[in-house]
């Protein structure tokens, strides 16, 4: 999970905690995802006992997470009114507005608490107050836009409104044809964090801005309300109006297929562009041991984790075969046992794992960034569904240029590899 | 009740024809003046074919999915999520 977004979970916690007993509370949670698991293990940690996850998915249904089980929203029809008095419901998925409406049609009139804000664009009611705070918001996406056309002129506005390496490697490798079949001539990228500036960075020298996630939403809405005709979003999943995303329920369509096709209405068999990566590595990073180097990439947000014993195991066969070992690791994050710490950029990254030789890593938008290096490349993926689709994620992740996709589920043997 | 809000209808590479039961042109007062301020209901299936955004329509325009295929995806049952 990105930090800024469990530190907004810790205070909303916090302050939850402080303005009722939560510890009288039964406490249940809704919507079976990362957020949610991580929560759990905060919750844990502060020494509450969730009763259950609620979710709708058949697929889910069964399934644990530290002896929490997952089970179908009704189930908390078998509450009684006193019972309901008695208990709370954490919600730390983006789809809140419509996991509190469903409670409530159950008839749960016990407390509903947002925890994370991951959606400010949904929030299903007509009162006077939403609307009023709406109409607030929006005004304040059209002063932003006001900004940034003082300082930018005409550009061209592409919105990119997920903080997600991965999203922002497919969206610029179709841009240029979609831009050709559109004349777009002078694009900005509006974008949440500097590390997706070097991603666009790899493929050309566009312009790019880079705003808080609340103020490029609001901006998005603004374009929206006003029918900013010099905008267009280029995302397969937000905001609302967007309803790519459906098309998971009846066919599988990998990701870089949904922003080829779906975002920008290209042909299936539209090339991408690659990315051009860095001739010259900087000699700091000589100290890498040339074709005989191992980088692991334990780290990913939104994605459930693999187990030490895996990691442990690629540890091993590596070690025993005389390779240096190194864990890509971003600031707070630890290596692995045995081994040593390395933080290149996203812009080096492709050359130093070209170096080390070999790359082991959960998949995660990382992996794309290397997806041309040359070297011995292996994705782990961890066995979970994508959102609340029946495709797990190594049918929607999968990468054809690395030498191994290896969904995980038991014991690993890495000398067959 | 099954409804779809649209105005693609105007796009005449798509005949829409087969759906006519299904589709609501103009929408109600509420979606005229808020949707696109923020999404205030889920309740609406809403198909539009934008310049600023994408669309499921574009799977079908690039031969990803059929007509049918959208309809489907697009009524999936809501509550399975």
């Amino acid at each position: 999970m990105e930090k800024k977004l469990y530190d907004e979970m810790t205070e909303n916690l916090a302050a939850l905690e402080k303005n009722q007993d939560l510890k009288s509370k039964n406490i249940y949670l809704f919507g079976h995802c990362e957020a949610t698991l991580t929560l759990i293990d905060l919750l844990l940690l502060k020494g509450y006992n969730p009763v259950s996850i609620l979710d709708n998915s058949n697929l889910k249904q069964g399934k644990k997470y530290k002896d929490i089980n997952v089970v179908y929203p009704a189930e908390i029809k078998k509450l009684s009114i006193d019972e309901q008095k008695d208990t709370v419901v954490l919600i730390v998925s983006r789809f809140y507005a419509s996991m509190f409406r469903q409670l409530r049609e159950l008839g749960f009139n016990g407390r509903i608490e947002k925890i994370i804000d991951y959606n400010s664009y949904s929030e299903y009611s007509l009162s006077e107050e939403t609307i009023d705070k709406m109409w607030k918001r929006e005004q304040q996406g059209e002063k932003l836009i006001s900004e940034f056309e003082k300082n930018y002129g005409g550009a061209f506005k592409v919105y990119c409104p997920f903080n997600a390496l991965g999203d922002i490697y497919f969206m610029i490798s179709y841009w240029p044809a979609f831009a050709k079949k559109r004349g777009i001539k002078d694009p900005v990228f509006l974008v949440t964090g500097e590390a997706l500036c070097d991603v666009i960075s790899m493929f050309s020298n566009y312009r790019t801005a880079v705003y808080e996630k609340s103020d490029l939403d609001k901006m998005i809405q603004a374009s929206l309300y006003i029918n900013d005709k010099n905008s267009f979003i280029a995302h397969q999943d937000r905001p609302y109006v967007i309803n790519l995303a459906k098309a998971l329920y009846v066919k599988k369509i990998p990701l870089d297929k949904i922003y080829c096709c779906g975002v920008y209405g290209l042909l299936p068999d539209t090339l991408p562009q690659k990315p051009y990566i860095n001739t010259k590595l900087s000699k700091k990073y000589d100290y890498i041991k040339k074709g005989k180097s191992v980088i692991f990439s334990p780290y990913a947000k939104s994605v459930p984790k693999i187990s030490d014993e895996i990691w442990q195991s690629a540890i091993k066969y590596y070690k025993d075969k005389g390779y240096e070992l190194y864990t890509n690791v971003a600031k707070g994050e630890a290596p692995l046992n045995e081994t040593l710490p390395l933080s290149p950029s996203i812009k080096d990254f492709p050359k130093v794992v070209e170096r080390a030789g070999a790359f082991v890593g959960i998949r995660s938008g990382l992996c794309d960034i290397i997806r041309e290096t040359k070297a011995k490349k292996i994705a782990l993926y961890p066995d979970y569904y994508y959102g609340d689709t029946k495709w797990k994620a190594i049918d929607m992740y999968f990468i054809e240029e690395f030498d191994q996709n290896i969904e995980v589920s038991e014991d690993i043997k890495w000398e067959t590899l | 009740m099954k409804k779809i809000i649209t105005d693609v209808r105007k796009d005449k590479t798509i005949d829409f024809s087969e759906f006519e039961d299904l589709i609501l042109s103009d929408g109600d007062e509420n979606f005229k003046k808020y949707y696109c301020l923020y999404e205030y209901t889920d309740d609406l299936t809403v198909l539009s074919d934008d310049t600023k955004y994408p669309g499921i329509l574009n799977f079908v325009k690039t031969g990803i999915l059929t007509k049918e295929e959208m309809i489907d995806a697009l009524f999936y049952n809501k509550k399975e999520r």
